[in-house]
Formats: C-alpha cells, structure tokens, sequence
C-alpha cells in the first residue's frame, strides 16, 4: 500500500510552495529589471507619424524601399527635388543648365551646412556621386547613373556632370542624397555618421521600434516650427487607427483602409483627412504569353467588363480616379491616348465571341485565367470584386494570394496569367520604357507581361535621347495612344494621397509622391484649433468630399 | 544528478544541429530571391549580380550551408542582408522586448489561472467548475488579433488608462501581457485543475483526510503542493510557446520582439536574420524546459534520474 | 469514491454531441439552409448591418455572413479534422515505433520531436504557404506538420508503458510481428487517450486556422472559412463590428462543444492525464 509509505509527504510540499513562490517573485523582479526601455513621454512639439514597417535602411546611398526613403527626403538634401507637379526645383542647387545634351552644370548655395555644421560644397557633391557609381559600394542607384562617364568640381560651388549619351531621364539622378565628402565612400555607415543638409537630423534609432528625429537648427530654408519628428513602426491597420483616435499619433499616409478613414472622419472630432492626387497608377497586368491574352480583343474585353467606378466608390470609398490612361493626370507628360473604356459588360460579351470565346459548358465558361494577388486585405478583396464581375462575363478567374516575396518572384519570371499591381512614385515617364519596351523584360526591366510592339520601342528609344520637355511630352503622348490601343495591361485606378492628421498639424500639404519633406515647414499647435464639427461645418472645410 | 544534466546538454547538440539545419533548408527553399526583394524596381541585372557576390548568396547552396554551420560553430550568426547589421545585434535589440512580454504574461497567466484551477478542481463537476471551465476556453477560443483591439479600445480609448500600442514603460506592457496572458490562462487552468483532481485521488491524500485533517489543511498542505509540481513542467513548455507564438500579440500592440523580427526576415528572405531568430528561440525553448526540469527535480525529490528524458 | 466529500460529477456528455451535431448539420446542410449563395456580392450593399433578410449582416463585398458562417463551418472543421487524422496517423506511427522499437529508432524520432518542438511552428507554415501557396489543403499540412509531436508522445508513453503487459508479451512468443502486435494489442489500448486528446485537437486547429488567416495564411477566397472572415472583419473593427463578431462566436461555440465533449470522453474512457 502506497498509503501508508507517503503518509504526508511534508518535505516536497513546503518546497513545491517555496519554489512557487520563489518563481513568482523572480518573474517580476526580472520583468523590472529587464533593461528598461523608458519610451519619453511625448512631449509638445513631437509629432508623431506611424509607419507600417521598419525602414530597412537609414543610409540613403543603399536604401529601396518607400519608408526609408520618406525618413531620408527630411535628413539629407539633394540637388534637387520634385514639385507636386513632378518637374524638378532647386534645392542644394542654386541653378543648373545643360551645356550641351552631354553636359549638366549646377551651381550650389552657399548657405547649406550638415548637421555638423560643416558647409555643403562641390567637394561633397563630387564624393557622393563618385561613391554611388563605384561598384565597391554597390549602390542600387548605380544603375540610374550608367549614363554619367564622370563629375568634376568646377568650382567651390560648382559641379559639372559628363555623359556618355544624351539622358534625358538623368535630373532623376539630381535627387540622389548628398553626404559629407569624408563619410560618403565609407562601406558601413553608423547611425551617427548619417549626416545630411536636410531640415532634420538623425537623434535615435531604435530597430523593430522607432526613429526619432530632431530639428536642424542651421537649416538654409529656415529653422523647421516642428522640433521633433518620431516616426513609430505600427504594423497593425487596425492600431495605425486607434492611435490616431487616441491622439498618440499625429499622421498617417495611405496606410488605412478606406472605410477606417471615412469613420475616423465621422467620429474623431480632432482628426482631419488631407487629400491630393498621387504619383501611382493600379494596374491589371497581363502575360501576352497566354494565348487567349495575347489577343487584344480579349484584352478589351476583360477592361470592358470591370466595372472600375463601382470598385472605387465602394471599395476605396470613392478616394481614386478611374484611370483613362497610364501616366497620373497631373504628370507633365500625361495623355489620356484615346477614348476612356467603358463599363460595357455587354459588348465586352459579344466582343469575345468575336475572339473565338463563346460560353460553353452548363456555366457558361469563356475562358479561366489565374489571378495572382498578395495577402494584404484590401488587395485580396479588390480581386474578388474583379472575379465576380468578370465571372458575369464568363471568365473565371481563379484567385491565390501570396505572400509577397513568392508573388514578386513570380510575377518576375512571368509565372501568371494575371496579377494586379501598382505603379508607385511615378517621377520620369521613362518608366514606360522600362515596363513596354520589348528588351526590357526581366530581370533587365519590368516589361513582365512579354509586351513587344516595335512603335513602342522605337517611341520610348527616342524620348530618351531627346532633350526638351515639350517634345518628349509629344513622344509619350504617341507612346500613350499606342499603348491605350493596345492595352498590354488594363488600367485600373490612380488612387489618391490620402493623409489623416491631427487637427494640431498646421500647413502640411500632401506630396503626389508621399514624401514628408512638407513637414519641414509645418507647424504643430498644442491644442487643436477649435473647429464645427457639424456636418456643414465639415463640408465647408472638405471640398473634395 | 550530474550525469543526467550532461546527457540533457548532450541531446542539446544534435537539436541545435537539427534546427538550424531545418531552418537553412526551409529558407532557401522558399521562393523569392533576398536581393530582388531588397533592389524592388530599381536596379539593373549587373548591380543585382554584383549585389548578390557581395552577400555571397551566388555561391551554391551547399557551400552557403557550410558556411553557415562554421560561422555558428564560432558563434558568428553572419550579417542582415536587408539592413547590413550583424545578426547578434539584431537579435540582441529584440530578445528583451519579447522576454519582457513573455514573463508578464507568464505571470498574468499564472494569477489568474491558479485560483480559478483551484476553484474549479475543488468544485469539480458542479457550476462553479463549468462556468470557470468554460471561461477559460474563452480565453483560448478568442484570438489575440481581436482581444488585442478589444482592450484597446476599452482601456485605452474609452477609459484613457492605458497607451495604445509600443514598448515604453509598464503602462505600454499591461495590454499586450494581458492578451498573451488570458489565452495562455485559458490552458493553464484545465492543466491545474485536473493536476488537482489527479493529486486528490492519490492514496496519501485518501489517508491523510482519513487521519481527520481538515479538508481545507489537506487541499493545502497535500494537494496543492503537490499538484504544483508537474504544472512548472508545463509552464516551461507554455513559455517557450510564447517566445515565438508571441508573433500576432507582437505586431499587433507594435511591440518590437524577436517574433516580429523573425516574420518581417521571412517575408525579405533576410536568410541570416531568420536563421539567427530561429536559433535563439529554439535554444531557448531547450534551455528553459532543461531548468524547469531541475527545478520540478528539486521541488519534487522522488524523480527519478535514471527514467528516459523526454 | 465514497470518502471524498465532493464527489467528481461526470463532465455530461449531451451539450458537447449538441454543439457538434448541429454545427456538423449547419456545414452538411449549408445550401439547403444559407439564404444565398456565399460569394453572391453586392457592392453597394456592403457593411450591411444584421437585418431581417440578412440576420448577421453583410460583409464589404455585400455578401451574406449568415451564408458564408454556414459555409464556413464545413471549411473550418473540415480543416479541423483534415488536421487532426493528418497529425494522429503520423504521431501515432512514429510514437509506437519510438516506443515499441525503442534503441537508435526511439532516439532518431524523439530528436525529430525536440527539433520540431523547439522549432517556431509558425515559420513552417510560412515557408510552406510561400511554396504551395496559402488553401485549406496546405493549412491542413501546416499545423498537421506541428501537431503530431504531441499524439507521437503520448502514443510513445503509452506503449513504454503497456509493451510489458503480458497479453503483448504473449502475442510476441507467438512469434508476431512488431505491426501486428502494435496494430491488434497495442493500438486497441491506446485509442482512448488518443480519442480524447483528437477531439481537443480539432478544437486547438480551428482555433490556430484563425491565427495563420492573421497572417494571410488560411484558405483561399473566395471560399470562407471561421478565421478568414474574422481576420477579413479585422479591418472593420470599429466600422462594422458584427463582421468579426458572428464568426467569432462560431469558432466559441466549436471550441466549447469540443471541450466539453472531449472532457466527457475522458471522464467516461478513464483517461488519466491532463488536457
């Protein structure tokens, strides 16, 4: 009988308490004594702007991707910079001309300085662009330089790039970051080495966290009114809102969804909705490898049959435009290329029984394609409102979503029939070479739908070596029409810049890009300005809606 | 009780080879290529092969895996492909922030579901025992993607205790310890209560009631206690769980922990920073079930040494 | 057990088969009893709020959640017990193996268990989802893939534990061999335990389904499945709440039915060991 062998087994019982307890107590001692992370209390003057993810990388000669590149446009200056119409202004730049279509001269201020006050001059221009194109660094700007054969310094203040071929892509390349000449060719770059000439700098990093930046006191354009700028990674959609409802955050850029934007205009007295057209375009793409998509009639079909009005007043909330063509409306070089498509279910029907596509079978199937899309939500249900249309029609499209990194490389190699995707930060409209001309397929470009058609090659070809603004806007505009003729992809939407703020945010207006370069010369109120909340009151500060 | 601990650090060995061997295969299997991630729509073929020998990811793959086994035989865990910082110091920023979470939400987890197992344990079968049964599958059943926002909303928006979301100071760690805690109680409270209901039924137990102890001295002096002992081995396995299963409590509440380090490394095929992630993990998961052990040794004297370890 | 004061009520087994049997109608019955198809969409229709012709409202494509919940609940258990036979048919051949073989086999498969146990689950499904491609089909391989461990485990003790019995030490002298002694006298033996941890188990994969969703992992649209649509509800949490709440009670209600019922079998089996 075990009974009588453990009769009260005294000594494992005050132990098991003891150990218990002891376990307990070393738990809250170690939760208090892991290193503290004594987040400061926000205080007036930080603003604070979420973002969706860590930027990869602070350093501007090596960083891609969107959120680095807006923390960069406010530490580090460039030569130049783009207007919300997409053409180029001065910034470290006093001037710049071209010499001859192989010759671009620029004359710097002279009232720059870095962070560390030292003054900004040719010596520095000179180090950060040789520093790009040496391969040792391996710099992905490297590539947008392939034209330029060398740059000297003509003078204190004064560079002097050569090219090796007419470019007239390369003031793209004028937006590049400039560094210090002593730190620019240095292969690792701390956070503290990363020292610009722009209105901000550099005070914390703190990975998976947040970046927190601090007034540039010397700034040439003027001592930014925003002391400090925190930027906070918040993965969450749903977080990015309650945030902003709950005042700890001061900005969001396009990363809500619609509906969450509307209802946050609606109930949250101290928020307001800042519009403005944006540089991307959303796209259907299409592999012209498939032999029924290699047909353009079936092509305008399929673009006849989405009825792309109702997707953006339901889904986007009405904060897009249908797109009438490729490049954004506002681009200098846009050109509608022709008649806009139109909802036609109908004739898109009749259209692909023309094409040999007629519905058989008891569902009346014309034709099934794949359609690739990437697990973000609101990308997952704009491509079930596409398929029910489309089904409608007698195409069924048959729906995976991917996580991004298989979805890009497939999309790469071709590995779809189609996809849906967008054109982001538009700037030079050689983008159109890269993505329709017949040599540019990948990895060399982004012609990923296989699109060859020799007017648009010869077109985009010569736009590129031609110099004036108002004759590549010509060459394009033939491009445009021939490729709205053509529709290798079917043009969706030019979605909006949609900014939610506090109402304590002052004169900031939203960049076509999503750069926050604007913030530089906001202003951050302690409190909000008292405002009608009333449904006219909103209406009359709220045109566009 | 030594050589015990050295055949348990023994089997720690072929483990670690296994993860890491699993972790190098399952990166590199998965499609998607870290440099045309990292480049996007920007560079040209020759940078993206030059960017490629730079990292090393051109040479075959059987060569980048030994190179990785030799760097981590040397505790090297290599650089991050996409943000250039060394592993080790990635991992480092990170492992606090997920270790601060996970012991808050042990403890949270452990304060609520002790007196519930042992009210439920010592109702068994009546209404108090189903209602605290069934509101601890609540916990369980109620993911953390929506407890999370729930919380939120109640504490921070309408009641303005509590931030929203963030590591910072005890303030920021209550939400998200909360919504990793209650579903960790959810289990921890069946564990408990029929860990009691086995110990109950034990013949000492029987004996010592026969001996005319109170029923309140033997749920304490005998029961409970020894009731506690096999729940500390499962609370180790439950924390290890937290370590990674902390992902979705982690990117909800923006906490900056090794979860989420891990995700975002998968997703930018940043094979070294997920290899890393992985490792430490894994070692930790090994080690603190290894303590938890000793420590269910020491409380619990008649464990025997010589039984198999698993 | 007429000496403990409080005696043990049995866990009843009615309300668990309850929940489970009308949930199992709801998904068998599902086109007979949705009042629309479940992708029928609607765009201008969509957050719709519950009303008499869509009692639990429409999700943002317009579509009815009362349809897609009853649709749902075949995805969701299907995946459920898809999970559950994937991981019990694997746990229980490498745990009787590691247990009635013992020697260098019992040790290669518990280091496969500790390598797995230690092994974040969640990359698994990742790395799987970013090769096959996210489905009900592969969710079921993901969290199959991670669960047998437990199944291998308790199958493994178990066996250790009846392998000296003398009815298996019998048929052994008879001259059978191991699969046989395992299939007819060992396996017999088992199936309780295994019975009751399965029926938990379905209930921990519907649960986990809704996690990898989160992750935009789960099943693929337009098929619904519980977790999917509370994950796609996510982003309507404070404009449309009811769009996370119907699925979500869906899922409660799947995870107290199979508690309960599973608690029931174990009190009735006589099982001995913690759920």
């Amino acid at each position: 009988m075990r009974g009588i062998l453990y009769t009260t087994p005294e000594a494992p019982v005050a132990r098991a308490v003891a150990g218990v307890c002891l376990a307990l107590i070393g738990l809250s001692v170690a939760i208090l004594l892991l290193p503290g992370c004594n987040a400061p209390p926000r205080q007036v003057g930080t603003l604070a702007v979420a973002l969706e993810a860590m930027p990869t990388q602070l350093d501007p000669r090596l960083a891609t991707d969107a959120h680095s590149s807006r923390i960069a446009s406010l530490l580090f200056a460039s030569l130049l910079r783009r207007d919300a119409g997409g053409r180029a202004v001065a910034w470290l730049a006093s001037s710049w001309q071209a010499d001859d279509p192989l010759t671009w001269r620029f004359s710097l201020r002279s009232d720059f300085v870095f962070h560390d006050r030292r003054p900004v001059t040719a010596d520095d221009v000179v180090a950060s662009y040789r520093a790009l194109m040496d391969p040792v660094l391996g710099s992905p700007r490297k590539a947008m330089l392939a034209s330029v054969q060398s740059i000297e310094k003509t003078g204190p203040y004064e560079v002097v790039f050569k090219l090796s071929q007419p470019d007239a892509a390369f003031l793209e390349a004028a937006s590049f970051a400039v560094l210090p000449s002593d730190l620019a060719a240095e292969r690792h770059l701390s956070s503290e080495q990363l020292i610009g000439a722009g209105p901000y700098r550099l005070l914390e990093v703190r990975h998976g966290d947040r970046v927190l930046l601090e007034a540039h006191g010397d700034y040439a354009d003027g001592y930014p009114p925003i002391e400090r700028i925190e930027f906070r990674v918040i993965p969450d959609e749903t977080m990015r809102a309650l945030e902003l409802q709950h005042g700890s955050v001061d900005l969001v850029q396009n990363a809500l969804d619609p509906d969450t934007v509307s209802w946050l205009k609606k109930n949250v007295g101290h928020l307001e909705i800042r519009r403005s057209p944006s540089n991307s375009f959303q796209y259907l793409g299409l592999n012209l490898d498939h032999p029924a998509l290699a047909d353009k009639r079936v092509r305008r079909a399929l673009a006849m049959a989405i009825d792309r009005q109702a997707i953006v007043d339901y889904l986007l909330a009405g904060r897009a435009r249908v797109a009438s063509g490729l490049l954004p409306p506002q681009h200098w070089a846009h050109h509608d290329g022709g008649p806009a498509i139109v909802y036609a279910p109908d004739q898109a029907g009749r259209l692909l029984d023309r094409a040999g596509y007629p519905r058989r079978g008891p569902d009346g199937t014309r034709l099934t394609l794949d359609y690739k899309t990437t697990t973000q939500q609101l990308r997952r249900r704009l491509a079930e409102a596409i398929a029910a249309q489309l089904s409608a029609l007698g195409v069924k499209l048959k729906l995976s979503s991917w996580e991004w990194g298989t979805f890009y490389s497939d999309i790469k190699k071709g590995n779809f029939d189609s996809y849906s995707l967008a054109w982001v930060g538009i700037s030079d409209p050689d983008i159109l070479r890269n993505v329709f001309h017949s040599g540019m397929t990948p990895p060399l470009g982004a012609n990923r739908g296989r699109f060859a058609d020799r007017r648009v090659d010869r077109l985009t070809d010569k736009a590129l070596l031609t110099e004036t603004v108002q004759q590549r806007a010509r060459l394009y505009a033939r491009v445009q029409k021939r490729l709205a003729a053509l529709l290798p992809v079917i043009p969706l939407w030019w979605p909006e810049n949609v900014v939610v703020t506090s109402r304590r945010l002052k004169g900031f207006t939203p960049h076509p890009s999503g750069d926050l370069l604007g913030l530089a010369s906001a202003e951050l109120l302690e409190k909000p300005p008292h405002v009608d909340t009333s449904p006219e009151g909103r209406a009359a500060r709220d045109p566009l809606r | 009780m030594l050589p015990y601990l050295s055949r348990r650090l023994a089997v720690l060995v072929p483990t670690v080879l296994g993860v890491a061997t699993v972790v190098f295969l399952l990166t590199h299997a998965m499609p998607g290529d870290p440099v045309d991630i990292m480049l996007g729509e920007y560079a040209q073929a020759a940078d993206r092969e030059a960017l490629s020998r730079r990292l090393g990811l051109d040479r075959p793959v059987s060569e980048q895996y030994l190179s990785f086994l030799s760097g981590l035989a040397r505790g090297d865990l290599g650089r991050s492909i996409q943000g250039d910082q060394p592993v080790a110091e990635l991992v480092t920023l990170h492992a606090p922030a997920t270790a601060e979470l996970a012991l808050a939400a042990l403890l949270i987890a452990i304060t609520i579901a002790l007196p519930l197992g042992l009210l439920s344990a010592w109702n068994a079968g009546g209404a108090v025992d189903r209602l605290s049964l069934a509101g601890s599958m609540l916990g369980v059943a109620v993911p953390n993607f929506w407890l999370g926002p729930m919380l939120v909303l109640l504490f921070s928006i309408h009641l303005g205790w509590l931030p929203v979301s963030g590591r910072g100071g005890a303030a920021h760690l209550v939400l998200p310890a909360l919504t990793l805690g209650t579903a960790m109680a959810g289990l921890l409270v069946r564990m408990t209560r029929s860990s009691l209901l086995e110990v109950m039924g034990e013949d000492y137990v029987r004996t010592a009631r026969a001996k005319g102890l109170g029923e309140r001295m033997v749920m304490l002096r005998h029961v409970l206690a020894n009731a506690l002992t096999p729940l500390l081995s499962v609370l180790g396995l439950q924390l290890g769980g937290l370590l990674a299963g902390a992902v979705i409590t982690e990117t909800i509440f923006a906490w900056p922990g090794l979860g989420r380090l891990m995700v975002q490394a998968i997703y930018s095929r940043d094979y070294p920073v997920v290899q890393g992630c992985v490792l430490v993990i894994a070692v930790t998961y090994v080690l603190v079930n290894l303590l938890t052990d000793l420590a269910y040794a020491w409380a619990n004297p008649r464990v025997n040494f010589g039984d198999d370890d698993d | 057990m007429t000496d403990t004061p409080r005696a043990r009520k049995r866990t009843p087994l009615l309300p668990g088969l309850l929940v489970l049997s009308l949930l199992t109608a709801g998904a068998l019955f599902a086109p007979q009893l949705a009042p629309s198809p479940p992708a029928a969409q609607s765009l201008e229709n969509g957050l719709a709020a519950p009303a008499l012709d869509h009692p639990l409202g429409r999700d943002r494509l317009g579509r009815d959640q009362l349809s897609r919940v009853l649709y749902g609940a075949r995805v969701s258990l299907g995946i459920g017990l898809g999970t559950v036979a994937l991981s019990l048919m694997l746990g229980v051949l490498l745990g009787c193996a590691a247990g009635y073989l013992g020697g260098p086999v019992d040790f290669l498969i518990m280091r496969l268990v500790d390598v797995l146990l230690a092994f974040p689950g969640l990359l698994l499904a990742i790395a799987l989802a970013a090769v096959l491609g996210p489905g009900a089909g592969n969710v079921v391989l993901a969290l199959g893939l991670t669960a047998w461990t437990s199944y291998a485990r308790l199958a493994r003790g178990e066996v250790l534990s009846l392998r000296r019995r003398e009815h298996v030490l019998a048929a052994e002298a008879m001259g059978l061999g191991p699969a046989r002694v395992v299939a007819r006298h060992l396996l017999p033996l088992l199936a309780a335990p295994l019975l009751v941890q399965a029926s938990f188990g379905v209930a921990g994969a519907i649960v986990a389904e809704s996690s990898l969703s989160f992750l935009g992992l789960g099943v693929q649209a337009p098929s619904p499945s519980w977790g999917s649509m509370l994950n796609d509800g996510r982003s309507f949490l404070l404009v449309a709440p009811h769009l996370t709440i119907f699925p979500g009670l869906a899922i409660l209600f799947t995870v107290l039915g199979l508690n309960s019922l599973g608690d029931a079998l174990r009190d009735r089996l006589d099982v001995r060991f913690p759920g």
